[in-house]
């Protein structure tokens, strides 16, 4: 599986080499309705701001399209020293939750 | 081949054999394509028979088809394996089961010496997983009746008295941690631990990437804020840099001093020169640990790269 950046992401490189994301918000119809019949809401996309930390950065940066889920594993593993396993297991988790929020797509 | 030691059972697996379930007194092993070994054990009190726990084998799987197997009818590597386990104490009985397209060679094993009772089974997928199923059955191992308990998982490796049962256990990745009680008494319960009343716990931490966690701050302070037993604040730490230690008292006053129920906290935390990690260990209870025990310990947890054993 490779997973590739949602386009309408916005990266913001940060100092110390962070970055920062900001997403449009997927806002449930429902929930839209009632926040547009109560002003809450204009009805332009939200947009909703994540800092992600080192790992979190490095693993983002390795999302280009190309790189398979396993290949940014093996990076991570090496990159940290830590087991494959451990760290196949931590970039899928970190994959799944930004693919919950729409930031990245699978192919 | 990769070590594993797990509560008084030790066995060598080729390496793409990784623990899928870890339980107490019980082991999954799994490689890409599904399940390959499976082990339970327990000790067993007085006399252990074979044919009753070989027939309830066959009871709890009635979509199985179970039976018992004489040497004669097995792989001779795995009629081999079983001799040389012998050679160590441990009885065994072979069984063979078939449910449908799927197949397994396993055994009942029991030393009489320690009361280890242990059922094994491989998962057979083809003739060519017979010849890994026997030299991995051959490097079983019942640690039970040693005085220290080697435990080796996930690339972690520890000895442990064996009055210290097993706790809590998690491997989460980021997180290792293992937790062992020694109750007062100093002996080993046949019921799990709780923790409660006088006793020690030991705990074991693994940490990784240790250049990510400790960026920003030392060791000491990152031990004060992360530790699941860290020191007190009262309590001064020493060391460096790469290795940080205290003992002290965590928990006083003059009702526990009545009462000799002053908790007593010994710990230390180092990062490790290869493998990115910072590895904790502390003892904190009502009961006194020696500190020679504790250095002992100590310096037994240590980093077990998967490729050298």
């Amino acid at each position: 599986m490779v997973p590739v950046r949602n386009e309408a992401v916005e990266e913001t490189e940060l100092p110390g080499g962070l970055v920062r994301l900001a997403y449009p918000l997927a806002v449930k119809p429902w929930f839209g309705r009632l926040a547009d019949k109560v002003g809450l809401w204009d009805g332009r996309p939200m947009t909703k701001r994540v800092e992600l930390d080192e790992m979190g950065t490095f693993v983002w940066r390795h999302i280009d399209g190309r790189n398979t889920v396993r290949r940014i594993a093996d990076a991570f593993a090496s990159a940290y020293e830590v087991q494959p396993r451990e760290a196949e297991l931590a970039v899928t988790a970190f994959i799944k939750t930004i693919g919950q929020r729409g930031m990245i797509g699978l192919k | 081949m990769v070590d594993f030691a797990w509560n008084g059972i030790g066995l060598a697996a080729p390496l793409g054999w990784e623990p899928s379930a870890i339980e107490r007194d019980g082991l999954l092993l799994a490689d890409g394509a599904g399940p390959v070994c499976e082990l339970k054990w327990n000790r067993v009190q007085g006399s252990f028979s074979f044919d009753k726990h070989l027939k309830r084998l066959t009871k709890g799987n009635r979509s199985a088809e179970v039976r018992a197997v004489g040497p004669d009818e097995v792989p001779s590597d795995w009629a081999g394996a079983l001799d040389r386990l012998a050679e160590s104490g441990l009885r065994a009985r072979s069984f063979l089961w078939r449910a449908g397209e799927n197949r397994g060679l396993g055994a009942a094993l029991h030393h009489p010496g320690t009361g280890l009772a242990c059922l094994i089974q491989f998962f057979i997928r083809s003739a060519a997983d017979e010849a890994p199923a026997a030299r991995v059955m051959a490097t079983l191992r019942d640690h039970t009746a040693g005085k220290i308990l080697p435990w080796t998982m996930f690339g972690l490796a520890a000895r442990v008295p064996a009055d210290f049962a097993l706790d809590t256990f998690s491997f989460r990745p980021g997180h290792y941690r293992m937790t062992f009680w020694r109750s007062a008494s100093g002996g080993r319960s046949g019921r799990a631990p709780v923790g409660k009343g006088p006793g020690v716990r030991l705990d074991f931490e693994r940490f990784a990437p240790a250049s990510v966690l400790l960026k920003r701050t030392t060791l000491e302070a990152w031990c004060r804020d992360r530790l699941a037993h860290a020191p007190p604040t009262v309590l001064p730490v020493e060391g460096g840099p790469g290795l940080v230690s205290w003992c002290g008292e965590a928990r006083t006053s003059l009702l526990r001093r009545a009462l000799r129920r002053v908790v007593r906290t010994c710990g230390r935390a180092w990062t490790t020169d290869a493998g990115n990690a910072v590895l904790a260990v502390t003892a904190t209870g009502t009961a006194p640990l020696a500190e020679s025990a504790f250095n002992d310990i100590c310096g037994s947890f240590t980093l077990v790269p998967e490729e050298a054993v």
